[in-house]
């Protein structure tokens, strides 16, 4: 693969769902080595871009290449991180290893257990985000921000290349936010590629190359500066508007 | 217990009895993961269907049953991925559909309710050597599966999101499970019947929940767990004269009860949480707890929760929070 190819390139997203437009013309590029943060209020489409580029949502027009190969005929899922939002997770008694031992079945055949290898992977990975001495827990009693550290250490297991990130810092006290930020600026170095929804920078700010800021789903900023205020509508109409007779009676 | 297993009906009966008491918690597993408890009993009701069809012409019920719950499972899940409202009506026309038709059926082959209510309710001591083959080889076949395929499918049933972005194909899987349970219902009619086999795939995965933390001890604790109960559930009837499959259920519910009287108390103690008003740090006039370093709070039986801006350790009935270079009583 050529250097520069990147990791995601999507361009021109349109999605509705149920004929409301949810995002419009929405692009995201995130190279090898670079942090990329979508930034946005609630509602914003911050998290259906990221399920967008994951084939999770479909969407209407545009495309998504990861690794340089179309989503539809993408299928090296071990190279893919994801982080999701903790709340969609769905366990009665499983422990933390046995959530963050699913992260390894990309790298599994269909009828494959975990291997000594695969364990020792996940010891690794639960060493990283600081939950070594949790894996034996149901994962039901950790607290939310642990709950969201096994999450990112699931998606470390596959040594992923490109690690997709919903709001990974929420819920997690500010010590290990730290931690967090310090461990993905650190694999970023190495050349992990990331993409991740944030409410606010915070301790991220140090790690992120680029900010995109979405506003009603479509993109308002994307540059290398902090995120700009979303208007509630896109100012299209002169300054003058409300002097304008013939506009004020179009509204 | 030994003349018992002199008689050649009672062996069938056992080993039936014990593949059904094996086979239906490993599936029970996934559907009460998905959060699906009542899907069996629907699957059972569909099967009544290939019953009366089997009686009308005057084929073997059993691989009729199979195939026509098959058929029914595929149609649910079907519905079920739709989501919507005409497909939550439609798994009731389905199921009440199934019966409805299963026991007409019946009428119309002149066996009536009575022929039926040996699949209704099972009728262990009449298997034959070759119902036992077919649900040898079925369950079996059941076993690799949930077993052999058990990382993904526990993935698929945690979060079937994430499960798409490794790559597991979400669909299938989730087809996969509701046609093994209608496998594991149709076998289990002869056994503990097809009103009853529901909860022979649900209680003993309840009771194994209680006893043990994970989904892997769980799992195999369920079919250790569904064997006792059929072992016990034979036994007794045999020695009791009663029905075995509703002998079985209720063998299943005693040991629910066991393990909610052992597992209650440890539950309690490790869940205990002292109460402590909501304060701010330091606010509180707070005595020095004893000193101790931050290890010992990765130690089992230690919790950890969050309160307002700090942590706190909660461990053999007392609880404090890291305060600079000490530890706070609360």
């Amino acid at each position: 693969m050529a250097d520069n190819t990147p990791l995601l390139d999507a361009q021109g997203l349109y999605v509705s769902l149920g004929g409301l437009p949810i995002l419009r013309d929405v692009g995201l590029q995130v190279h090898s080595g670079e942090a990329v943060a979508i930034l946005g209020g609630n509602g914003s489409g911050k998290s259906t871009t990221l399920r967008t580029v994951l084939g999770l949502i479909p969407f209407q027009e545009g495309s998504v290449r990861l690794f340089g190969t179309e989503l539809a005929n993408f299928h090296a899922w071990d190279r893919v991180g994801y982080v999701p939002q903790h709340s969609s997770l769905n366990v009665s008694n499983a422990t933390v290893r046995e959530i963050v031992s699913s992260g390894r079945l990309s790298h599994h055949r269909v009828f494959q257990w975990p291997s000594r290898q695969d364990r020792a992977h996940v010891t690794h990975a639960l060493d990283l985000v600081g939950l070594t001495d949790r894996g034996r827990w149901p994962f039901v009693d950790l607290s939310g921000g642990q709950k969201q550290r096994a999450l990112i250490a699931r998606a470390l297991t596959s040594e992923p290349e490109l690690l997709i990130m919903d709001e990974p810092l929420a819920g997690v006290d500010l010590h290990s936010q730290a931690g967090l930020a310090g461990l993905l600026g650190q694999l970023r170095s190495d050349g992990l590629g990331l993409a991740v929804v944030l409410h606010e920078q915070g301790p991220m700010a140090d790690v992120l190359d680029r900010w995109v800021t979405l506003c009603d789903g479509r993109i308002v900023t994307s540059e290398t500066q902090g995120a700009t205020d979303c208007a509630p509508e896109p100012a299209k109409t002169s300054s003058m508007g409300w002097l304008d007779p013939v506009a004020g009676v179009r509204r | 217990m030994i003349e018992l297993l002199s008689l050649p009906f009672m062996q069938r009966a056992l080993l039936a009895a014990l593949l059904s008491g094996l086979v239906a918690p490993a599936i029970g597993m996934y559907i009460v993961q998905r959060k699906l408890s009542l899907l069996g009993d629907g699957l059972g009701h569909v099967a009544i269907m290939g019953v009366g069809l089997a009686f009308l012409t005057g084929t073997a019920p059993l691989p009729t049953a199979v195939v026509t719950c098959v058929v029914g499972a595929v149609a649910v899940e079907l519905l079920r991925q739709r989501g919507t409202a005409t497909g939550d009506l439609g798994l009731a026309i389905l199921f009440y559909g199934g019966i409805a038709s299963g026991v007409m059926m019946a009428g119309i082959a002149g066996q009536g309710a009575a022929g039926l209510s040996a699949y209704l309710f099972g009728s262990l001591t009449s298997v034959s050597t070759g119902d036992l083959w077919a649900i040898g080889i079925l369950g079996v076949v059941i076993l690799i599966l949930t077993i052999g395929l058990g990382p993904r499918l526990f993935a698929v049933a945690v979060d079937e999101d994430y499960a798409r972005v490794l790559g597991i194909r979400v669909k299938l899987l989730n087809l996969l499970i509701v046609v093994l349970a209608a496998v594991t219902v149709t076998i289990s009619m002869r056994t503990v019947g097809l009103l009853l086999i529901s909860a022979l795939m649900v209680i003993p995965v309840a009771t194994s929940q209680q006893l043990f933390i994970g989904f892997k001890g769980a799992f195999f604790g369920a079919m250790g767990v569904g064997v006792l109960a059929a072992l016990l559930g034979t036994v007794g009837s045999f020695y009791i004269d009663s029905a075995t499959g509703a002998t079985i259920v209720v063998a299943s519910i005693g040991l629910l009860a066991v393990s909610w009287l052992v597992a209650g108390p440890l539950r309690r103690r490790r869940n205990f949480i002292p109460y402590v008003e909501d304060h701010p740090h330091g606010a509180v006039e707070h005595e020095r707890a004893e000193n101790h370093d931050d290890g010992h709070a990765h130690e089992p039986g230690v919790k950890v929760i969050q309160h307002g801006d700090h942590v706190d350790y909660v461990h053999g009935g007392h609880r404090h929070a890291v305060h600079g270079d000490h530890y706070d009583e609360h």
